[in-house]
């Protein structure tokens, strides 16, 4: 389990993370999302050792990250911009890594070969940007790390590789008991793997859940009322548009209840929508005033 | 979970030594070159005197090892720290599963022992050539890969320091070149200006001491062998008899304070936070430092710029002190904003919080209070003379001519030079280092460069230089100099020998002179002095010299003479010659060179031999040279008309010396070469010279007896005519 209590971290005038505390259970597929600058890579690098906290811990299994070689050996880190030696090619950095993780796989590394058709000695920073994931995930697969961190782990990849790749996870996940803690834009493809998922915006997490948790405290509901008929008293709505006279309403709080309530107004029409985790994204930021703003150009 | 704890990993140290293999490479590829192929290039030499195999090798300790530490342990530094300097590989290296002391310790052992492997193979390759060679000295080699392996050390702990205190790769060669120099740069910025302040500084005192905070300076300038020569009792020659080597002490303290070095390095690395990568300066805590330092060294540097660029000589000392405040304030504000620039990554460093501004408003004011302090000389550095009783001696040196005084009235004499020289502050302010032309009238002044060291009691000195303005005619402090130069004491002290001379230990002796043709033929024994310049000067043989007749006879004089002219600012004469050269540039100068038409002629066509002067050399036998020495030389050192000195180059001086110059050679054979107590043909050597004067009426007589005539370089000046 990876644990982050009280977390601080400013860099120089910029506070990059304000006591943060969020917890990655152990096997959870945990997804991290945020808009841009939200703190988002710097708690991963917080929980990969590579930087230190100003306040707060950062443990995993109850053990500091920091300066814990032991610790970190159990976890492989993909950064979004992934760092090789200028000359390595994947099999010079397999025999590096074999050097420094205990539990480094070289069976794996052969047998990931088909996956992953790369030139091994070809240089690394010769290869296109998704080539270079591959060979990112190709070495830290091999790691056989009890924790996986992605940091933008799929930009650059075609389709295909990222569905192969998040299907080896995904066994990994299932078979180990991998923790993944990944953190993406892509929400379509987070709610796809994700069991658990937070929302962090400008150093804060916002909230912290299971995706089905997520999905049951929110509900997206499609009504017409009669006569311009008010809707009862004591729903949490988040956002509301109208169209002649459906409206679509954002409604925080449990889905049935909530449905029920509304029965009561006696709707022309009333459909409940499932709503997605880029909707949930975008409303609850909504609420910390990210909302999508309507420009006139 | 306990982490394991390891201090060294094998992955990081081997690919350290793989990855950055060409800056080893480079470093062996270049000691090869200056080693082993070196002594082979000398072979023919060391093979006829293998002693100087082991000079080679001691002395590649000093600058040779010295300059190859410093550059090729920055680049190892820049290569073995690179991973520090962006932040993609900043994060790859944090996240690895070893402690940041592990890190260190694998990674500055993959930078420095492929180097060390180095000059260990460079000393084994020697070996074999100065084997092969036949001049083999394994402690001469030992002690090379010892100090040079030690150097090496300090420089890459140096350079790793470095490499801990910036986050940029670019800004780390420069750190390190900048402190290795700061030290020194300082304290010659600081006297560059100060110098313009305080009168009678010559440098800021602890410069030597300083100078061990610049590395590169001492090592490159102490470490090299000691050379021991002894004298050959007959002919005076020295030979090289013996090689050793002074600088263990200063390389061994050196190695330990680089182990220091890389010890604080590894310890900025464990606290270094790797979003710093990029930065110029990654330590917080040194940033003010940084911002401080830029500002107060740019000030100090601009103004010295400025004071070396509008050279202020002439111009009121409040108006330098007015110049030289704006100089130092811009100069800072300059450097605070260049620093700022450097530590925020931009520009704009004009927007920001007050709070740096007024540290840069610090930084000038305490450039201005040095300032200050320096004009209003309030520790009283201008006044301070030791007081008698502490002094042991005190050396005099004026324009290269010094007097050691240490009796009661000498010291007190130059007690009473001094005060009088500071007294006359007012009248020399505006007289700088150099001669210059005064403000008001433009009149070109003579300057004379003096100074005084005490030597106290306590081992200390107290040295003060000054530079007089001497008006001819006038009385002034540089004739004061001049004649404490040539107290009794001083002229005593100025000729005496190492050793008593003796009978026994005189071996030779050398009068040099200028006299003119038809003097020269006869002291050689010559009644035409056509015959005397034709056989001696020209080669020619009696009997060729006989055969020329008329116009070729005359041609052949003169082309014998063209070279043989004496040629006083070119050569001077004798141990006076520089001062003798500056006279005949002052009342007589000459052209560049001497050609067969500069040979002075008579109306009729033919050479004028009492206007052709030259220089007439009369050698002394053992006895002779003795019979000189203790009847003439000695007795007229003792009346005080021989050992005088002049820095007055006036028509005085041109009529009381001799254009000449006279030596007596001795060997002291119980001198320090001897073994046990028995005289041995090797000994200590040395010279009595002098340069003749008019009033030395016994050295005169002397030599007119030998057909030897002296003249001064008044009546030379006066006859010469090319």
């Amino acid at each position: 389990m990876i644990e982050v209590k009280n977390v601080t971290k400013r860099f120089e005038d910029v506070a990059a993370l304000r006591d943060l505390t969020m917890t990655v259970p152990t096997g959870a597929v945990y997804g991290l999302v945020g808009p841009n600058g939200s703190g988002k890579s710097t708690i991963l690098r917080h929980i990969t050792g590579v930087y230190r906290q100003d306040a707060g811990e950062v443990l995993v299994d109850g053990c500091p990250v920091y300066e814990n070689p032991a610790v970190k050996a159990r976890i492989a880190y993909i950064p979004d911009d992934v760092f090789y030696f200028p000359q390595a090619g994947v099999r010079d950095m397999m025999r590096y890594y074999k050097g420094l993780y205990p539990r480094f796989d070289v069976q794996r590394y052969e047998k990931l070969k088909e996956v992953f058709q790369l030139d091994e000695k070809q240089p690394i920073r010769r290869m296109s940007k998704g080539m270079q994931k591959q060979a990112a995930f190709w070495l830290a697969m091999c790691q056989k790390a009890d924790i996986m961190v992605l940091d933008e782990p799929v930009d650059g990849l075609d389709p295909v590789m990222r569905r192969q790749i998040w299907g080896l996870l995904m066994a990994d996940a299932a078979d180990r008991g991998l923790t993944v803690l990944v953190s993406s834009h892509n929400l379509r493809e987070l709610e796809d793997v994700c069991d658990h998922v937070g929302i962090l915006d400008r150093g804060h997490l916002l909230l912290e859940r299971s995706l089905s948790e997520l999905q049951e405290n929110i509900s997206k509901v499609q009504l017409a009322l009669p006569d311009d008929r008010p809707l009862p008293e004591g729903l949490k709505l988040v956002h509301e548009t109208v169209s002649g006279r459906l409206r679509t309403l954002i409604l925080r709080g449990d889905p049935d209840e909530t449905l029920r309530r509304l029965q009561e107004c006696e709707p022309l029409f009333l459909d409940a929508v499932p709503l997605t985790l880029e909707e949930i994204f975008i409303y609850e930021l909504g609420g910390a005033d990210y909302a999508v703003k309507d420009i006139l150009l | 979970m306990q982490s394991k704890t390891s201090c060294f990993n094998k992955t990081i140290f081997r690919k350290n030594l793989t990855r950055f293999w060409p800056v080893w490479a480079a470093y062996f590829a270049v000691w090869l070159l200056i080693l082993p192929l070196g002594l082979f290039s000398e072979r023919e030499h060391l093979v006829r005197e293998p002693i100087y195999a082991q000079v080679t090798v001691l002395n590649l300790t000093g600058a040779p090892g010295a300059i190859m530490a410093f550059v090729f342990a920055a680049l190892m530094a820049m290569a073995v720290w690179s991973f520090l300097y962006s932040p993609r590989s900043a994060s790859g290296a944090a996240c690895l599963p070893v402690t940041r002391t592990a890190q260190f310790i694998s990674a500055a052992l993959g930078g420095y022992l492929p180097m060390a492997a180095v000059h260990v193979v460079v000393f084994a390759l020697t070996a074999l050539a100065e084997g092969s060679l036949g001049v083999l000295h394994l402690p001469s080699l030992l002690t090379w890969l010892a100090v040079t392996l030690l150097e090496l050390l300090f420089f890459f702990g140096f350079a790793s320091l470095c490499a801990m205190l910036t986050g940029h790769i670019i800004v780390l060669p420069a750190v390190y070149a900048v402190l290795n120099f700061t030290a020194a740069g300082f304290v010659l910025l600081i006297n560059g200006v100060a110098n313009w302040f305080l009168y009678g500084l010559d440098e800021i005192a602890g410069f030597n001491v300083l100078q061990y905070l610049s590395p590169a300076i001492p090592l490159a300038t102490t470490l090299q062998a000691r050379l021991v020569y002894e004298s050959d009792a007959v002919t005076g020659a020295q030979r090289l008899v013996s090689v050793g080597f002074d600088g263990w002490l200063l390389a061994i303290i050196y190695g330990a304070v680089g182990v220091l070095l890389l010890l604080a390095a590894c310890a900025l690395l464990r606290r270094r936070k790797m979003e710093t990568a990029g930065d110029v300066v990654a330590v917080q805590p040194l940033r003010p430092v940084f911002r401080r330092c830029m500002g107060i060294g740019a000030g100090l540097c601009f103004a010295c710029m400025m004071l070396y660029v509008f050279s202020l000589h002439g111009f009121t000392q409040r108006a330098v002190f007015a110049s030289t405040a704006v100089w130092l304030v811009i100069g800072a504000v300059l450097g605070w904003l260049v620093a700022e620039m450097l530590i925020r990554r931009s520009f704009r460093v004009f927007r920001g919080s007050g709070r740096s501004w007024i540290g840069c408003a610090l930084c000038c004011a305490v450039l201005l209070a040095g300032l200050a302090a320096t004009e209003l000389d309030v520790l009283g550095f201008e006044r301070r003379r030791p007081r008698t009783e502490d002094i042991e001696g005190v050396m005099i040196i004026a324009d290269g001519q010094g007097a050691y005084l240490e009796t009661p009235e000498g010291v007190a004499a130059a007690l009473e030079l001094h005060r009088g020289i500071i007294d006359g502050k007012p009248a020399h302010d505006q007289c700088g280092q150099y001669a210059y032309f005064l403000s008001d009238d433009d009149a070109y002044r003579e300057t004379v460069s003096v100074s005084v060291d005490y030597i106290l009691k306590n081992g200390t000195h107290i040295f003060r230089r000054y530079t007089l303005p001497h008006t001819p005619g006038a009385q002034d402090d540089v004739a004061a100099v001049q004649t404490l130069l040539n107290c009794p004491e001083a002229v005593q002290r100025r000729k005496e020998t190492p050793f008593p001379f003796t009978r026994e230990n005189v071996r030779f002796g050398t009068v040099s002179v200028v006299m003119n043709a038809v003097e020269c033929a006869a002291a050689a024994g010559y009644d035409d002095p056509a015959d005397y310049v034709l056989q001696e000067l020209g080669g020619f043989t009696p009997a060729e010299a006989a055969s020329l007749q008329g116009e070729a006879r005359t041609a052949a004089a003169r082309s014998a003479l063209t070279y043989q002219l004496a040629y006083p600012s070119a050569y001077g004469f004798g141990e006076d010659w520089h001062r003798q050269s500056a006279y005949y540039e002052k009342y007589a100068p000459v052209g560049d060179s001497l050609t067969p038409e500069d040979v002075p002629e008579t109306p009729e066509g033919g050479l004028d031999w009492d206007r052709i002067w030259l220089d007439y050399t009369l050698e002394l036998g053992s006895d002779e040279a003795w019979e000189f020495y203790s009847e003439c030389l000695r007795p007229d050192i003792e009346s005080g008309a021989l050992g005088r000195v002049w820095i007055i180059l006036n028509e005085d001086y041109g009529g009381a010396v001799c254009a000449g110059r006279i030596s007596v050679a001795a060997v002291w054979p119980e001198g320090p070469a001897a073994v046990d107590g028995v005289p041995s043909t090797r000994g200590e050597y040395a010279s009595f010279i002098t340069t003749p004067t008019v009033d030395a009426r016994r050295t005169a007589a002397w030599l007119e007896a030998h057909g030897v005539h002296l003249h001064t370089p008044a009546e030379i000046w006066g006859r010469i005519t090319y």
